[in-house]
């Protein structure tokens, strides 16, 4: 009898400074992926320390899912302390690197320390290296993957690595995962440049082992059988999320959310029929994913003529389309690639743009700060700006901090135009009209972002009973509604978190909305893959657990409180201007009230927002309670 | 599964192909009752500069030539693999 189904049992351990390397068990009762690695974060992060001190950790994560045949099992997950906010940060890619790490024997691979110069760590099996990166420091992330890939002669082997904004601390650095996908948040890229870890190569030739095959295999075939009928997946196959963007409503900002309508006819310009008739090549998937949401463009002419890549997906469209008010579907393709290559989270490059030019455009930040002019629309102030950042150059040098403490030093007033969650960068629409949608990014433990417990469902129209049976409440039509949104949103923690502690794509889920697969469905898969039989119950619970992990790091390390979880002013003072909902903004009586709601479900206390003793013993935290009550940051 | 009637093989429009390797691994779990590329049939490269993908397929195999629906073609979701008689 094997020892691990599913899992491969096994963790790797890199100590950069001693150059150390070994292998562990690990908790496999934290499942796995984003359940293990906020674990593990909380466990092993230092506190009190400066931002790139080299004992911080930096996870790489696979779940038991990644490397089997169950649908879209490609998700890798990167725990981190967040850069920007000082909580948590977990940040997910897709591609084939989790699958490969799998494929090489480990479920996580926990980095930390320093090099005493530029590295990377190379992984065949077990066999670990850690090799000279002279070579590639200062290269961007494709030539980087590129180089790696041709080094090895092997198509198969999978590359996770920085750009040089990560190479140069810049807070918005993000980690590039088979070369077209990016892992963004918490400014986890400048994390490893400061480690001097240019890239991780990956390459795996073990097998992942299935408790049992014959359920497994009929769990799989149901969870496919009802992927096929789900709308949301349809959607997808056409193009990715590109499809929620038409004429008439999508979920776009305007020029640093001065507005969430765009104009249709710019929005014509960029839909998803434009991108296909023009730039696809090619459906592309990531490991396993039936639903193959990516396309690989090219653009054959123009100024931009030879550019090649995946991509783009909505929130690349909002962050360099509607909110720089750039028309050009070249120009967005570009831009996209400009942030991939230089190895920037999109939307925090897209959002400091954003605050950049409106500052500029009303006299906060001048051309003799940045030596040049910037205005709206225009490519060129993007590229010099995002070059200035990334290489830390003149006035980019302050910018790169991210817009928080760049807004702090620059001060005119140029806090009040910041859109920021928990001080981090926010690129999401549809914040002043949906309830549940902005409640889930707003109070997202990694600060802002829609992979929490933001419902991608609400307001999508599906049948009303359908979805009161799926989600539980009977309004989630009503987008403008704030009552049971709550509910939603905390149902939708839960089961997003369980998603990423399995390392599936959300777009399997009902997230995407009705037929999805749900909780139910991902206890027989996981049931059926490890031997581990758990009931969806426990899963849930087990997710909920999770949720209050990443709840007492923030608390410990970023001291969140209540008042960390409003949204930012623009979004309580300036309603959205035209379209379907136009005079729609945040009430904050009614958020108040909503936000009562989300602690009450918790058992969070209502006034601070805090953790209290009864609730984390109840889900058996009781060390994790000893913490926060050691910091004086418990509710008794 | 559903036996097989007829003589059959397999078939890759390279076009449709979208790399994710579902059949590679299909081949294997069917094969081993575990998942592990190595000993698939099939081989799946997806060159990530170009975006072209490029296929290995045998036109048949003997380990499922009984199948109606061989496993790697179920698992294909863009109709780039089939079946032809």
């Amino acid at each position: 009898m094997k020892e691990h189904y599913g899992w491969t049992g096994k963790l790797l351990r890199v100590d950069l400074t001693s150059g150390a390397t070994s292998f562990e068990d690990w908790d496999c009762s934290w499942i796995g992926g984003k359940g293990f690695g906020q674990w593990a974060l909380f466990n092993e992060e230092p506190v009190n320390c400066e931002d790139f001190d080299p004992r911080r950790v930096l996870i790489f994560s696979s779940g038991p899912l990644n490397g089997t045949i169950a649908p879209s099992c490609s998700r890798l997950g990167i725990s981190s302390r967040n850069l920007v906010t000082g909580g948590c940060s977990y940040s997910s890619s897709g591609g084939f690197f989790s699958s490969e790490m799998k494929y090489a024997g480990y479920d996580h691979i926990i980095i930390t320390g320093k090099a005493d110069g530029p590295v990377y760590l190379h992984i065949k099996n077990e066999e670990v290296n850690i090799l000279d990166a002279s070579d590639l420091w200062g290269k961007d992330t494709w030539q980087t993957e590129s180089a790696l890939r041709h080094r090895y002669s092997d198509p198969d082997f999978r590359v996770a690595c920085i750009g040089p904004a990560g190479e140069n601390r810049v807070r918005l650095a993000c980690i590039i995962v088979d070369r077209n996908r990016a892992a963004g948040w918490g400014g986890n890229g400048a994390l490893m440049g400061a480690k001097n870890l240019k890239a991780i190569a990956v390459r795996g030739t073990n097998p992942v082992y299935i408790a049992d095959p014959s359920g497994f295999l009929a769990a799989v075939k149901q969870a496919r059988e009802k992927m096929e009928k789900a709308p949301g997946v349809k959607s997808l196959r056409q193009g990715g999320t590109l499809g929620v963007i038409n004429e008439k409503f999508s979920p776009l900002t305007f020029r640093n959310y001065q507005d969430d309508v765009w104009d249709s006819a710019k929005v014509a310009l960029v839909t998803q029929k434009v991108f296909k008739e023009k730039y696809e090549k090619r459906r592309v998937g990531c490991f396993n994913c039936p639903i193959s949401c990516g396309r690989f463009y090219s653009i054959e002419g123009g100024k931009y003529a030879g550019l090649r890549m995946e991509g783009v997906q909505v929130n690349a469209l909002r962050g360099f389309g509607s909110n720089l008010d750039m028309t050009s579907p070249d120009e967005i393709l570009k831009a996209n690639a400009i942030a991939n290559q230089y190895g920037l989270h999109l939307d925090g490059i897209a959002s400091v743009a954003g605050w950049v030019f409106e500052c500029f455009e009303k006299g906060i930040i001048t051309e003799e700060d940045l030596g040049y002019w910037v205005k709206w629309g225009d490519i060129g102030s993007f590229i010099r700006l995002t070059e200035d950042i990334t290489y830390r150059r003149g006035f980019g040098d302050i910018l790169a901090e991210g817009i928080q403490r760049a807004s702090k030093k620059i001060g005119k007033e140029s806090e009040k135009l910041a859109v920021l969650v928990k001080g981090e960068e926010s690129n999401e629409g549809r914040m002043r009209s949906h309830r549940a949608w902005a409640l889930g990014i707003i109070t997202s433990p990694r600060g802002g972002g829609h992979l929490d417990g933001a419902p991608s469902v609400e307001g999508c129209g599906f049948d009303n009973e359908l979805c009161n049976s799926v989600y539980g409440i009977p309004n989630i039509n009503d987008a403008n509604d704030y009552e049971h949104k709550a509910k939603l949103v905390v149902w939708m923690e839960k089961l997003k978190m369980l998603v990423d502690m399995l390392g599936l794509c959300h777009f399997v889920s009902v997230w995407f909305g009705p037929p999805g697969l749900a909780a139910e469905e991902f206890a027989q898969l996981y049931s059926t893959a490890t031997g581990d039989n758990k009931s969806a119950e426990t899963l849930m619970n087990i997710a909920e657990k999770a949720i209050n992990i990443q709840k007492s790091f923030n608390t410990i390390h970023a001291d969140f409180t209540r008042q960390d979880d409003y949204p930012p002013s623009r979004l309580l003072e300036v309603p959205i201007q035209s379209g379907p909902f136009k005079g729609s903004i945040i009430d904050k009586s009614k958020w108040d009230k909503m936000l009562d709601e989300y602690y009450e479900l918790h058992g969070w206390d209502r006034s601070t927002g805090r953790q209290t003793a009864s609730q984390l013993r109840n889900l058996e935290l009781e060390e994790v309670a000893n913490r926060l009550a050691g910091k004086g940051r418990l509710i008794q | 599964m559903e036996p097989k009637t007829k003589e059959t093989f397999l078939k890759i429009d390279t076009a449709l192909c979208n790399g994710c390797r579902a059949c590679e691994l299909a081949c294997s779990f069917y094969l081993k009752g575990f998942c592990d590329p190595t000993i698939s049939k099939i081989k799946i490269t997806r060159d990530n500069e170009t975006g072209e993908v490029f296929c290995d397929i045998p036109s048949s195999c003997p380990e499922c030539s009984y199948e109606a629906e061989p496993p790697c073609v179920a698992a294909c979701a863009t109709g780039a693999l089939i079946v032809k008689e």
